[in-house]
């Protein structure tokens, strides 16, 4: 994927974010997660990608 | 601002000059000109120069009695120092400014990105240079006051601007004099808070965003290299951004974002100043002495006029366009407003082209104002991220980015590239038979032969890249200027030129047009309907 393209999604995902603020944010971000997660099938992948997403979000 | 018990123009390394008001009698005042420049601030003096070059006598106002009293605009990038080279000015910005190709990028103290600007050997400058804003009005103002159709005017106040048929008045007043100035055509260079904005009864319309600034400088002797600098979320500042800047003279400029909850009251006081750099400095480990220089607050903008062009006044550099920081594009965009009006303004005054050639002003300079918009606020919504949305974007991406490099990227702060007037009316379409090579409204790719750049060929009027053998009795005393190439040569390759191309190049360096296959009397014959204000 290129950096332009990378920065559509970064684009899109924001607008959306505003859109539900912090209330029904997290629920969006769960519910794409849960699509992308349907159409990249590898359960070890994603259960990997769970835990790096969780590195560095202390304090 | 300055410190306590300093003055506005005590500076801790430059030292103002002031200049009296003009010496000649009313009369003198009085005699008309065909240009008037309001504001010697580098886009008027740059404006002056650029008129000068082709034989165009200016007068220059400008309220104050020296050069700006802090340092405000610090990079310079390359295609300026190309502008500076055409007014025989820029061994002095070599001389002294810092050339830099790198910038670094932190989250928390770590280094998320490294990026490079784009440099190579066919450069003759870099992609960009710091120097503090002084220096680039002295450079410029020492050429000026060398130049006799230069009229420069310190201490004159516009005070009415009266607009008739085919003649301007000005009303100026200095300390000696309250006088009359008749002009064909004005230059408005008097900066973002324009006197002849407000004489026109013309406004700025766009947008405010939400980051606030204090810019500072500060004297220090810090072992760093030239090399931009941005923290983010760092320990000094929990949720702002910090940019960090090396000027010339151990001067370092510190850019902080100003808490939502701080006022701007409280954020510009002295002791707050010295806290905030204070702490700024613990971060980049520097515990050495060090001086408070100059400070100011800043807030991010997009504003422009809707028209560059007012009858017979332009509008050139801040006075039409204000735009945020990131990306380095207030001065720049005014340095090229300021050469694109001069180039045209000359030609029209010196009867080789048509009126009409001024139309194209407002649609390349204000398209570049969009254009750096539309830039400008992408790094914008990432200094300062506007609200929840981006934000949690924001702080998503520079968390990935510890351990992603592909993340890193989107903190890139997309830096200033010269805008392309491909979509200009005086711009061609492209010949499609060119697998490569620079299009038509971008500016022309430098070469190095080994003695000298491409650049250092370009005569001051408009210039033809010929390909192939040198056509016989061409007369370069009523056309551009023909520099012949060899097309299976490198710079052949480069330009992606057959046997018979061409490329058609402005006074700005931008490609006017190019054919794969032509010969110079269609070439001639494009160069003279532009002169003419025909459609190419």
């Amino acid at each position: 994927m290129t950096n332009h393209e990378m920065e559509k999604i970064y684009e899109s995902l924001a607008r959306k974010i505003d859109h539900f603020g912090k209330q029904k944010s997290d629920i969006f971000l769960v519910k794409l997660v849960l699509l992308l997660s349907k159409k990249f099938k590898d359960l070890d992948q994603i259960l990997n990608y769970i835990e790096e997403a969780s590195l560095d979000l202390d304090n | 601002m300055r410190p306590f018990g300093r003055d506005k123009l005590d500076s801790l390394y430059f030292d103002y000059p002031k200049y009296d008001a003009p010496k000649l009698s009313k009369a003198n005042k009085e005699k008309s000109v065909d240009v008037v420049i309001v504001g010697a601030g580098p886009i008027g003096l740059t404006a002056a120069l650029t008129l000068e070059r082709y034989g165009i006598s200016s007068v220059i106002i400008d309220a104050k009695s020296t050069f700006n009293d802090g340092s405000r605009a610090i990079c310079i990038a390359r295609q300026s120092f190309h502008i500076f080279d055409t007014l025989d000015v820029v061994r002095q910005f070599t001389t002294k400014a810092l050339g830099w190709t790198k910038g670094r990028s932190f989250y928390r103290g770590k280094q998320i990105l490294e990026f490079e600007m784009p440099d190579s050997e066919n450069q003759k400058y870099r992609p960009m240079y710091n120097l503090e804003q002084q220096y680039i009005e002295k450079f410029l103002h020492d050429e000026v006051v060398k130049k006799p159709e230069i009229d420069m005017r310190w201490q004159s106040q516009l005070k009415e601007l009266d607009i008739n048929d085919d003649t301007t008045t000005l009303q100026i007043t200095d300390p000696i004099h309250s006088y009359h100035l008749k002009t064909k055509w004005v230059l408005a260079a008097d900066g973002a808070n324009s006197t002849i904005r407000k004489l026109l009864n013309l406004r700025l319309a766009g947008e405010n965003f939400e980051g606030r600034y204090i810019i500072a400088d500060i004297k220090m002797k810090h072992e760093y290299p030239t090399i931009r600098r941005a923290l983010f979320d760092p320990d000094c500042r929990r949720g702002g951004t910090v940019l960090i800047h090396k000027q010339p003279d151990d001067i370092w400029r510190i850019d902080y974002q100003i808490k939502e909850s701080e006022s701007i009251d409280s954020s510009v006081k002295e002791e707050t100043v010295r806290s905030s750099v204070k702490a700024v400095l613990k971060d980049i480990g520097y515990s050495g002495p060090w001086e408070l220089e100059w400070w100011s607050n800043y807030s991010a903008n997009t504003l422009a006029l809707d028209n560059y062009r007012h009858g017979p006044v332009f509008f050139i550099g801040d006075s039409a366009h204000i735009v945020p920081i990131f990306g380095v594009r207030g001065l720049n965009n005014g340095l090229a407003d300021a050469q694109n009006i001069g180039w045209k303004l000359a030609f029209i005054l010196n009867k080789k082209a048509n009126e009409r050639l001024l139309e194209s002003y407002n649609s390349e300079r204000r398209g570049a104002t969009l254009d750096v918009f539309a830039n400008a606020t992408k790094s914008t919504r990432f200094m300062t991220p506007p609200s929840y949305g981006w934000l949690t974007m924001r702080d998503a991406a520079l968390s990935l980015a510890l351990r992603h490099k592909f993340a890193g990227l989107l903190a890139n702060p997309r830096q200033m590239e010269p805008y392309s007037y491909s979509k200009s009316s005086i711009t061609m379409q492209d010949d499609e038979d060119f697998l490569n090579g620079p299009k038509p409204g971008s500016v022309i790719e430098n070469f190095s032969f080994n003695d000298k750049f491409l650049s250092d060929m370009l005569d001051k009027g408009f210039n033809i890249l010929w390909f192939g053998e040198k056509p016989k009795g061409y007369n370069q005393r009523y056309y551009p200027n023909l520099i012949c190439l060899d097309p299976k040569s490198k710079i052949g390759e480069l330009y992606g030129a057959s046997n018979s191309s061409s490329y058609l190049i402005r006074p700005d360096m931008h490609i006017l047009g190019r054919w794969y296959k032509t010969n110079l009397s269609t070439v001639l014959a494009t160069y003279e309907k532009l002169l003419n204000g025909e459609k190419l």
